[in-house]
Order: structure tokens, then C-alpha cells, then sequence
């Protein structure tokens, strides 16, 4: 068993294959060896990291993921799970600090399904829904916004 | 503190505001329309209201428990002489025996200071402004109409919303805050507005008395009964430990004091003065709250409106007081009444409310706030859920990593991408900020080949297209990303100027990404390539009957047929510029390097030509019987990726360029390639040819190879020193340890190895400078020949695939496993792999530094003639009509443990829906395409035959392969056997060619020429239709060429996507 502490002092108790989903606590553990005391992860709530034990905890039988490699493979946000996807019914604060801790933790499956689900999010909207979704403040010039749109249309046009 | 403010408020503000209530009321002076009221200086925020007479209005339906307060209420009067509920009360009487419209003038309510500071990141609504909605509203209330009205005060006073209309308040100059207030007299607007909220809390009384028991807090059941019952309240409040603890020494003290000193003392002012007192002495050991105290208590005063206003008012509001204190306590009120003060009572609360909810513990919060949502109507709720929505929504892009805005960005379609762009200025600048998004997005689109690392002389060499240098036209030197544009867009590909025009013009002129720039471009044509979008012509072609082989540079099509033809075509116009003349029989095998060809022919001859002249310039003999394929080998660079990253230093495979040629006489031939224009020409000797036929060099004579001129011309800016000119000079550099005489310094190498090879070497040395050695040991015809760096991969129809070391000729392994020829073969350098395809049915993958079978992947009926790797996707081609898509065998699944039944997007974003093909359903296809060949061309036995005929064979070759797998042949064989991912079965005969670039594939078969998505396995649409047969199909990004039949004539029929 590993210990991991939150940013708030909370301690977490999770079994080894659990833990070494997170490529930064694995490299810690296997450089360091196994330790009694809790492994701090001070950017990491107890909130946030209780849900990501969830995430690790399910695919805890996961192969492996080869990285680097095969970054060539084309990406498609199409493919989550029925779990996953469930499990990705969150809020965006609780998304956007998934994204955070995945990305600290270095858990790459974590992380691709958070952005395959803020991908999701974006797809299908105009730039004004997008705005309205994600709370964001339109601060072009009217000039700029001219630009921007002529900038991009190749991409609207059929 | 807390206390201590709601203490004083409650004790105070409502008392004076009531007054001036009351006064005007006495005064009998209506005002002409509620909001006019607003007029008066001191009015910050204002409730009106207009409404009728209390007597027309109905009972409330809190009744009863409005009644058990105003038994509180009047209990309290009687004891204290004016007791701030009592004078709401009040209120609400004066209120009731008006019989006229009445306007109150506007009251103010104070906000409640806050407790503690709220950092924005933890409290993200702290500062927010309210909402129009709630700005200013009406309520209608038993017949009355109640305003509220919040106003956003001006600097002088406090800078601060005002919560309600019916206390004046505020006030603190910190601005921070609110305070807390009591609504005066209110009792209308105020208490129409809390009904809102507090109504809600009167049912959640009886509710609560069960609640909170369950809770075992005393406080939400105290709360609902207001002010009257303060110390209970209070009490029950310090019976909560963990708030205590935190609290000044007795805040219910100071509370209860607070309302006694209220109480006590008629003067207002005085009480208030009492009460602030009181607030200073409490606040003096909470330190950090001191100093604001004291400013909050003192602008509060101020704007009170009463003392200001009407001095002379006071007694007899004083009196109203009293007389309703009075009947409250002797006669039974109007339930109507009782509601009002109700009403009004929860106006006084509200502000308590507040105060309290900010003294709770965070999980408390998250109970009291749980039991209100409960209570409330759907409207509110949805005005809860706006109000919160925003601050919990995160604006990713814009505050995530930029590396993981980035590859949030990698899982968007291009249409999304490009909205996103707009969004706002972060966003455009993580969109199109740098290079990183598109140029990934480049990669995922594979609208790029990986580029051929071949050594920089071979460019000038062999007229290979140099890359172009992109430089900006501001900076001397380019930048990486030009750098990598540059490699990213060799010349050879890059869409032509109409549509580098078309995007630029899209593009618009600010400066803008190049990577993005190029994807557009690149993403343009791959859309008329969807769309058909292109520009087409046809021209015919006596050449031959048949076009064994085609080949596509950029501007001519060379093509080699089964006489003894090769013609290059203009590919603009078809105008034929040029005939290699010199093969005695068909060509077929063709490569076309720069501007260099090489052939090899039935009549056993393989030739180089320059292409920009159409001269033969080498004459190479040997083979004995026709050469069937060949492969060049430019040095390359042959790091493995890994090498690569850890910047290994390159390392360049072979040391020259070289052709090996395959040939029915069973062997191979390793040749040094010559360059057409730099090295002696080269013929063998009259007699040398077994057949006596080679043909004559073309009369022009080639001109010496140390032409300084237009070596210096040609020279690319980056290449390496080129002092040396002679071909095998150059190529020494780049192995330097096999000596300088190449074909000598190898021999002994390997004359322990393979004699026979040295043999053929030294006796053809004499003839031929550029023949290197032969590789011996198939048994039959070789059919296809591979190669990458120094290993060479051959397959013969003698059922075996060799592979050999090209340096020293010696052979490798032997890789045995398929039971019949093999036809084809491919390499995977990332995984030194060999793909080989063969008239079993089968595709086996091979290691080649261990020559171990590693996957069989299994699927097609019969002969797999034609096999395509690109990005890593493996495309197949039968004689049993389908094209299979492979994912690559030594890949892990690109997406284990995940849905593969799902839409797929393209990589414009756009979802198609596809229907997995069944995998392994051999019957299916079968008889799907029996039915549909049956349907359509009924009279076409032949085809009928075929599938007939595929099918019977396809049963022999399950048992053989259950044989083999039973007799333990390939033990774990069936370990290895794959499936493909999509079978492509539109075609209703045999594939006879077909190219794939990673996105799409265009295949030939039959009568027609059709596009798929690769990725997808989609069918998109035929290019060309009502063909009788389809020879060869080329394409690159912009352009496709087939050569096809079309009733016995050969054409040439050019698609130009750009």
C-alpha cells in the first residue's frame, strides 16, 4: 500500500497499481524505493484526488500505455468508455482540476480523457457558444473580429 | 461581531425607519407613483409600495404561525418598551387601517458585513454585481404591489449595492460588505422581497422543528421565529462549540445587551449611540474587525433617514408603536395583519439570515443552503443555477497549461479549431500562438509523408526535388518553424500556386502561422478530394495495350508498358515529351528518382535514364531471364527514432546509392546506381549480353560528369562539402570505413561467407564498374523486392522471403511460413519489419533481425497481390476483390478497452457513421457479393466463376491452415493470426492496383476507380467510372493518374485536385 497526501492534509490509501498509474508517483517509488510515509502531493486537494483515486482504481487492470511512440496516431475524442464517460459527469471547476492533477500526476489516460471531454464540449459550437459555455469574455476589436473570421473561414467553407 | 451588527440593526435602524413609515402615512400624503419616491437624497435604495387597503387583502396562510410570533412580538413589547419587532409591527398596522393608495417612501436595507475576507478564487460570486434581474422588482403580495429596488450607490456613500429598499444603510467605506440590516418598517417591500426567500423559511419551521431535532441543532428550528426570540436563539447558537470558539467572548451577550439597550432607551439616536458602545467595547478583542466597526457604525448612522428627516415625527410614530403593541397583545389582528408581520418579520430576518449563514461552518453552509434549495420553487432555482453556472464554468483554454490546452486542442476537429481561434484573444493565441498545434495537427492529418532522410547528395545527384528553403521575407536566416515547414512541404508535394494563392487569399494578410497556412492549404485539397472537386482531362496512348507501370514526378507521368515503351507524359497536357527508347522487350519494373529512371525489362537488361533528356545512360546485363522488380536505395538516415531523440549522430545506410533488381533467373543483383548527368555512361560490351540485343546508347554523347558548373549551380545551400565530385568519392564520406574502393574493400569481407557471390562479383567487376554482387539462393522467380539501409528483403515465387545484408550479400535468414508465391513485400523500418503478401491469402509479418514470424494476418481468399504501409496503416489488395485495412500488427490497439462502435470523425471534425464490417465473415462477403454480382451482371459468369472459385479455395486453405496449426508447424501460430479492420468490397473483381497515403486510398479494379477514407474504411466515391479495366493508378497530394482501358484503347485520364 502507498500513502498519498493531499494538498489539505488528507491521507489516502491506495494499493501499489493504483498508485504507479501516476507516472510521477511511480518514478518516485521506484526511485526512492517503497516508503511507510505518506507521498505529499501538495498540488493536489483531497477533493480532486479522491476522484482520480476513483479514476485509478477503475482501470487499475489497464494495460500498460505505450507512449511517444505512436504519438501519430490520429486523435479522436469519440472513444470513452461508458464508465469513463460517467465518471466525466462533473462539474468544470472538478474537470479543469482533473486536467490539473492528471497533467501533475502525469497520468496520460486520465489526462486524454479530460480533454477529450472539454473536445467534446467544444464540438459542434460556434465561437459565441463556446464563449457562453466556457464563461469567456469576447474581447476582440470589431477589426480584429473581422480578421479572425476571414482568418478562419477556409475551414467553415463546403 | 456578527451579533453585534444584526443586535443593533435589528434594535435600531428599524425602529427610525419605521418612524418615517409611519409618519408620512399619518401624514396622509400618498405619492403620485411608487418609483417616483426615489427622489429623496438620502434614499439609496427604496421599496415602494402601492397597494390597496390591508382590509381587502386576504388571510395569509401562515397564520398560525405568524400568530405564535406575534405572541413573541407582543410578549417582548409589553416587556421592553420598544422593542424593534414590536415597532414592525407596527408598521404593518399603520399599514392596514390604510384605506388609500399608498407609497411608502423608499427604506434601506443594510448589507451584512461580511465576516471574514473572501478571496475570489475560493468566493467567485464575492464581488459579483447583481443581476438586472434582481436590480429592481415588484412583487404582488395579498393585493399590493411591493418594489424593491437595488441600487449601486456612487463613491461618496459606500460604493456598494444596496440590498433592499427598506433600510438605509451602508455603508461601509471599505466596501466591503454588506452590512446587516434591518428592514424597518418595511414591512411591504421587505417583506415582499424576503418572501422570496423567507417565505420558504416559514413553511421550513414546521419542517425545521423535525430537522433540526434530526440535526440536533436548535438553530434552524430557532431560526424561523426571528428576532423575538433572540436569546434563545442565541443560546442555541453558542450551544454550536465550534462557532464559539472562533467568537468574540460573548457575542450573544453583546447581542442580547445590545437589543436591551435598544429597548431601553427611547431616543434612537441614544439607543443607537448605546448600541454603539456596546459594538466598540465587544469589538475591542476581536482586533481585525475593530477599525471597521467603528467606520461601519459610523456611516451607517448617517444615512438613516428618520432623525434626518423628521424629528417631530418620532413621537408619534412612537405612539403607533405603542398602540400596536397594544393590540397585538389584546385583540386578535387580522390574520391579514399577522401575515404582514410576518412578512415583515422575515424581512428583519433576512439579513440575521445572512449573518448567520456566514458564521456556519462550510459543511453547515452546504445544510442550511441544501434545506433552502428544497424549498424552493423551480423559478428560483433556475436563477440559482445561472447565477452559479458562470463562476463554476473554467475557461480551459485559457487557464490550463498551455501544453494541455494543447492537447485538448489535438482532440478537436479543424472546424472547432478554427472557432476556437475566435473565441478570444488567449484563445487564439494557444491556438495559433506557435507551431505546435498545427503542426501536430499536420502529422494527425497525415497530410505529410514522414520525410525520406536520404543523404543531401542525392538531391544534386540524382535531381532529386530539393526541399524548399521557406524563408520569411523579413528574417536573413530562417527560423525552426520554417525549418520544419520546409521539410514538411518538399516541392515534390506542395499544392501549386493556385492554391497557395487561394489559401493566402483565405488566409488574409496578417501575419499569421505558417504551419496553419500549410494545413489550410493541405486541408483544402484533401476537401476537393472529397468533394470531386477537380480538374480533369484524358488523353489516349499507343504505347501498349497494357501499363505495367506508372510513376508520377512533378510535372511528367513515366510510364512503362508491356512492349517495349516507356513514355513520359507531360502531366498538365498529356503531351508526350519524351520516349525512352532502348528496352528490347516489356518493362516491367520502374523507378523514377529525381530526374533519374531506371528500368528493368524481359529482354534481362536493367537501364538508368535521364529523364530531362530522355537519354539511356547505363546499360547494366547479367540477369538471365526477365528483371521482374527492383528497389533503390539512397543512403538514408536510419536512426531509429529513439536514436533520433537522443540525438544520436546520423548515421546514413547504404554508403551509395544503389538499385537491386529481382528477376526470374531466381536471383537478385545489387547495382551502384549511377547518376545520369555525373558518371560515365556505361554499356556492355557488344557480345557482353547473353542475347547479343542490349541496346545501342543513344547517339547524343553524355557529357563528362565533372561539370563544375552545373554541379555549383545545383549545389544546395546545406550540403555538405562536394569538392569531391565523383560519384564514388561522395559516397565514401559517408562510410568512410569501407574503404575507398567500395566493391574491392567489401569482397573479402564476405568471401567466407558467400563464395558464389564473390565469384559473380569479380567476374562482373571486370565488366561492369557499377554491378556490385549478385544474391543467390531462391528457387524460384523473385517476385518483389524491398530494402531500407543495408538490409534487402526479397520474396520468390519459391514460397520463401530472404533477407539479406546488401554490403556484404550474404543472406540473412530465410523466413518460411507462407505455402504459396509470394508476390509482395514491404518494410517497416520503426519496427524492422516485413509485411509480405502472398497467393495464400495470407499476410505475414516478419522481424528481419530475427526472421521470426510475428503476426499472420488473415482475412483475404486468395492471392494478396498489392500490400501499402503508410502512417503506420497497413492496406491489402486481392484478387478476391477487397482492399483490407489493417491496423499495424505490432501496434498495440490504438484504443484498447474502448468503444470501437462509435461514429467516426474525419479529421475535419465531421462525424460519418460507419457499420464495423463483420470481421472474419467470410460467408458474408461471399455471398453479398455473389448477390450483388448476380444482380448487376447477371450474364457475367466469368465474375460468378471467380467468387465460385474463391470460395472453394478459401475452404482448402482453412484446412491447410488448420493442418499446419494442428501438426504444431507454427506452434503458437494461432496467437498470431489478425484480423483486418475494414474490408472494402465494392470492387467486383480482382484489384489490380491501388495506391494509400495514410488518409485515403484509390484502387483500380474492374470498371471502376474508387476513393476510400482510410481511417474510416468509408467508401467515398468512384473517381472513374464505365472503364473496361484499370491498369495502374497513381497519385500525390494534388493529382491522381490512372491508366486504363476504356474499349481496347489505353488512356491516361488526369485528376488535378489543386
Amino acid at each position: 500500500m502507498v500513502t498519498l497526501q493531499s494538498s489539505d492534509k488528507r491521507d489516502f490509501q491506495v494499493s501499489m497499481e493504483v498508485a504507479k498509474q501516476s507516472v510521477l508517483i511511480k518514478n518516485l517509488i521506484d526511485d526512492l524505493g517503497e516508503t511507510e510515509d505518506a507521498i505529499p502531493l501538495p498540488n493536489v486537494t483531497s477533493k480532486v484526488l479522491e476522484k482520480v483515486i476513483e479514476y485509478c482504481e477503475h482501470h487499475k487492470h489497464d494495460p500498460p500505455v505505450i507512449k511517444d511512440e505512436y504519438d501519430d496516431l490520429p486523435k479522436r475524442s469519440d472513444d470513452i468508455s461508458p464508465w469513463d464517460e460517467q465518471y466525466m459527469k462533473i462539474d468544470q471547476e472538478m474537470l479543469f482540476e482533473i486536467l490539473l492533477a492528471s497533467n501533475y500526476m502525469d497520468i496520460k489516460p486520465l489526462l486524454d480523457l479530460g480533454c477529450k471531454t472539454v473536445a467534446n464540449m467544444i464540438r459542434g459550437k460556434s465561437a459565441e457558444e463556446i464563449r457562453k459555455m466556457f464563461n469567456i469574455v469576447d474581447d476582440f476589436t470589431p477589426e480584429e473580429k473581422e480578421q479572425i473570421k476571414k482568418e478562419n473561414e477556409w475551414a467553415e467553407a463546403n | 461581531m456578527a451579533f453585534r451588527l444584526v443586535n443593533k440593526q435589528t434594535g435600531e435602524t428599524p425602529q427610525e425607519q419605521h418612524r418615517q413609515h409611519l409618519r408620512r402615512h399619518l401624514a396622509n400624503a400618498p405619492l403620485p407613483s411608487p418609483m417616483e419616491t426615489i427622489d429623496s437624497p438620502n434614499n439609496v435604495s427604496t421599496i415602494e409600495r402601492a397597494g390597496k387597503s390591508s382590509a381587502t387583502v386576504a388571510t395569509t396562510p401562515t397564520g398560525g404561525l405568524v400568530g405564535g410570533k406575534a405572541g413573541f412580538m407582543a410578549a417582548e413589547g409589553t416587556t421592553a418598551q420598544q422593542p424593534p419587532v414590536l415597532s414592525a409591527q407596527t408598521v404593518t398596522t399603520t399599514t392596514v387601517t390604510t384605506t388609500t393608495v399608498t407609497t411608502f417612501p423608499p427604506l434601506k436595507l443594510p448589507r451584512v458585513r461580511r465576516q471574514k475576507a473572501m478571496a475570489p478564487d475560493m468566493y467567485p460570486l464575492a464581488g459579483a454585481p447583481a443581476p438586472p434581474a434582481l436590480e429592481r422588482f415588484a412583487i404582488d403580495i395579498n393585493g399590493q404591489n411591493l418594489y424593491f429596488s437595488q441600487h449601486n450607490m456612487g463613491g461618496s456613500q459606500s460604493g456598494e449595492d444596496i440590498l433592499a429598499s427598506i433600510a438605509a444603510n451602508t455603508d461601509d467605506g471599505a466596501g466591503h460588505g454588506a452590512e446587516l440590516g434591518s428592514a424597518v418598517g418595511v414591512g411591504f417591500s421587505a417583506a415582499e422581497q424576503l418572501q422570496r426567500a423567507m417565505t420558504p423559511m416559514y413553511t421550513q419551521d414546521d419542517d425545521a422543528h423535525a430537522a433540526a431535532a434530526d440535526v440536533g441543532t436548535a438553530y434552524l428550528e430557532r431560526y424561523g421565529f426571528g428576532r423575538q426570540d433572540v436569546n434563545e436563539e442565541q443560546a442555541s447558537r453558542m450551544a454550536i462549540g465550534d462557532r464559539r470558539s472562533s467568537s468574540p467572548p460573548s457575542p450573544g451577550q453583546s447581542r442580547g445587551f445590545g437589543r436591551a439597550g435598544c429597548s431601553r432607551s427611547p431616543p434612537i439616536l441614544g439607543g443607537r449611540a448605546a448600541e454603539s458602545g456596546m459594538d466598540v467595547a465587544d469589538d475591542g478583542p476581536s482586533s481585525p474587525a475593530g477599525g471597521a466597526v467603528s467606520e461601519d457604525e459610523g456611516a451607517a448612522v448617517l444615512p438613516l433617514p428618520s432623525p434626518l428627516l423628521s424629528p417631530r415625527a418620532r413621537p408619534e410614530a412612537m405612539e403607533t408603536d405603542a398602540f400596536a403593541a397594544e393590540t397585538s397583545t389584546r385583540t386578535t389582528l387580522a390574520s391579514r395583519q399577522q401575515a404582514m408581520s410576518a412578512d415583515m418579520a422575515a424581512v428583519y430576518d433576512m439579513p440575521q439570515l445572512m449573518a448567520t449563514y456566514d458564521r456556519l461552518a462550510e459543511p453547515m453552509q452546504a445544510y442550511l443552503l441544501f434545506q433552502l434549495l428544497r424549498r424552493t420553487a423551480r423559478p428560483t432555482l433556475q436563477f440559482a443555477a445561472q447565477a452559479v453556472a458562470p463562476v463554476l464554468q473554467r475557461d480551459f483554454l485559457g487557464e490550463l497549461p498551455v501544453e494541455v490546452a494543447h492537447h485538448v486542442l489535438r482532440f478537436m476537429g479543424t472546424r472547432e479549431l478554427c472557432r476556437a481561434a475566435c473565441v478570444s484573444r488567449t484563445w487564439q493565441d494557444v491556438v495559433d500562438g506557435d507551431r505546435t498545434v498545427w503542426r501536430a495537427r499536420l502529422a494527425d492529418a497525415r497530410y505529410e509523408a514522414k520525410p525520406a532522410r536520404v543523404h543531401p547528395l542525392c538531391h544534386t545527384y540524382f535531381g532529386l526535388a530539393q526541399t524548399e528553403p521557406a524563408r520569411s521575407p523579413t528574417a536573413g536566416r530562417p527560423t525552426q518553424a520554417e525549418l520544419d515547414v520546409a521539410q514538411l512541404a518538399p516541392r515534390r508535394n506542395a499544392p501549386n500556386e493556385r492554391v497557395v494563392q487561394a489559401a493566402r487569399q483565405l488566409l488574409g494578410d496578417a501575419p499569421h502561422n505558417r504551419f496553419k497556412e500549410h494545413f489550410a492549404q493541405c486541408y483544402l485539397l484533401d476537401r476537393n478530394w472529397q468533394t470531386g472537386r477537380c480538374r480533369q482531362f484524358s488523353f489516349a496512348c499507343d504505347g501498349g495495350s497494357v501499363v505495367t507501370c506508372v510513376q508520377l514526378t512533378d510535372d511528367y507521368i513515366v510510364a512503362g508498358f508491356d512492349t517495349k515503351n516507356i513514355y513520359v507524359f507531360e502531366i498538365t497536357t498529356g503531351a508526350i515529351v519524351r520516349q525512352l527508347v532502348g528496352h528490347d522487350g516489356g518493362v516491367w519494373a520502374l523507378a523514377v528518382v529525381g530526374s533519374t529512371v531506371v528500368s528493368g525489362s524481359t529482354d534481362r537488361t536493367v537501364r538508368v535514364w535521364d529523364l530531362d533528356s530522355g537519354r539511356c545512360t547505363h546499360v547494366f546485363s547479367g540477369h538471365s531471364s526477365t528483371v521482374r522488380c527492383l528497389q533503390v536505395l539512397l543512403p538514408a538516415d536510419v536512426r531509429t527514432p529513439a536514436e533520433r531523440a537522443r540525438g544520436a549522430p546520423v548515421r546514413y545506410e547504404p554508403s551509395e546509392p544503389l538499385v537491386v533488381t529481382g528477376s526470374r533467373d531466381t536471383t537478385l543483383r545489387v547495382w551502384r546506381l549511377p547518376s545520369p548527368t555525373r558518371d560515365p555512361p556505361f554499356a556492355p560490351r557488344a557480345g557482353a549480353s547473353t542475347r547479343g540485343s542490349a541496346a545501342p546508347i543513344p547517339s547524343t554523347p553524355v557529357p563528362p560528369a565533372d561539370d563544375d558548373t552545373s554541379m555549383a549551380v545545383d549545389q544546395g545551400a546545406d550540403e555538405e562539402d562536394t569538392t569531391d565530385r565523383s560519384l564514388q568519392g561522395m559516397f565514401q564520406r559517408l562510410a568512410p570505413q569501407q574503404g575507398s574502393e567500395p566493391q574491392q574493400g567489401s569482397e573479402p569481407q564476405n568471401t567466407n561467407n558467400t563464395p558464389s557471390t564473390t565469384r559473380h562479383s569479380a567476374h562482373s567487376s571486370r565488366t561492369n564498374p557499377y554491378f556490385l554482387r549478385a544474391l543467390e539462393g531462391h528457387g524460384d522467380s523473385v517476385r518483389a523486392v524491398a530494402g531500407y539501409g543495408n538490409i534487402v528483403v526479397s520474396g520468390s515465387y519459391d514460397c520463401t522471403i530472404r533477407v539479406w545484408d546488401v554490403t556484404t550479400g550474404r543472406c540473412l535468414h530465410q523466413l518460411e511460413g507462407h505455402t504459396s508465391k509470394v508476390y509482395t513485400i514491404v518494410l517497416d523500418p520503426d519496427h524492422h519489419a516485413i509485411f509480405s503478401g502472398s497467393m495464400d491469402g495470407m499476410i505475414r509479418v516478419w522481424n528481419w533481425d530475427t526472421g521470426a514470424c510475428l503476426r499472420i494476418l488473415r482475412g483475404h481468399l486468395t492471392l494478396v497481390g498489392l500490400l501499402a504501409l503508410r502512417h503506420g496503416t497497413l492496406v491489402s489488395a486481392g484478387a478476391d476483390t477487397t482492399l483490407r485495412i489493417w491496423d499495424h500488427p505490432l501496434r498495440p490497439a490504438p484504443s484498447a478497452g474502448v468503444v470501437q462502435q462509435r461514429p467516426f470523425s474525419n479529421i475535419a471534425g465531421d462525424v460519418v457513421p460507419y457499420t464495423p464490417q463483420p470481421v472474419g465473415a467470410v460467408n458474408v462477403l461471399t455471398n453479398h457479393a455473389l448477390a450483388a454480382v448476380a444482380h448487376q451482371a447477371a450474364g457475367n459468369l466469368q465474375q460468378l466463376h471467380l467468387l465460385q472459385q474463391l470460395q472453394l479455395q478459401q475452404r482448402a486453405n482453412d484446412q491447410l491452415q488448420q493442418q499446419q496449426l494442428v501438426a504444431g508447424s507454427d506452434a503458437d501460430a494461432a496467437d498470431l493470426v489478425r484480423t483486418e479492420r475494414f474490408m472494402l468490397r465494392q470492387h467486383t473483381n480482382a484489384i489490380t492496383c491501388f495506391q494509400h497515403d495514410g488518409s485515403k486510398i484509390v484502387s483500380g479494379a474492374d470498371s471502376t476507380l474508387k476513393l476510400w477514407d482510410v481511417r474510416s474504411g468509408m467508401f467515398v466515391r468512384d473517381l472513374l467510372t464505365n472503364l473496361t479495366s484499370v491498369w495502374q493508378v497513381r497519385f500525390d497530394q494534388r493529382r491522381c493518374v490512372a491508366a486504363v482501358n476504356r474499349n481496347d484503347v489505353t488512356y491516361f485520364e488526369v485528376m488535378d485536385f489543386s
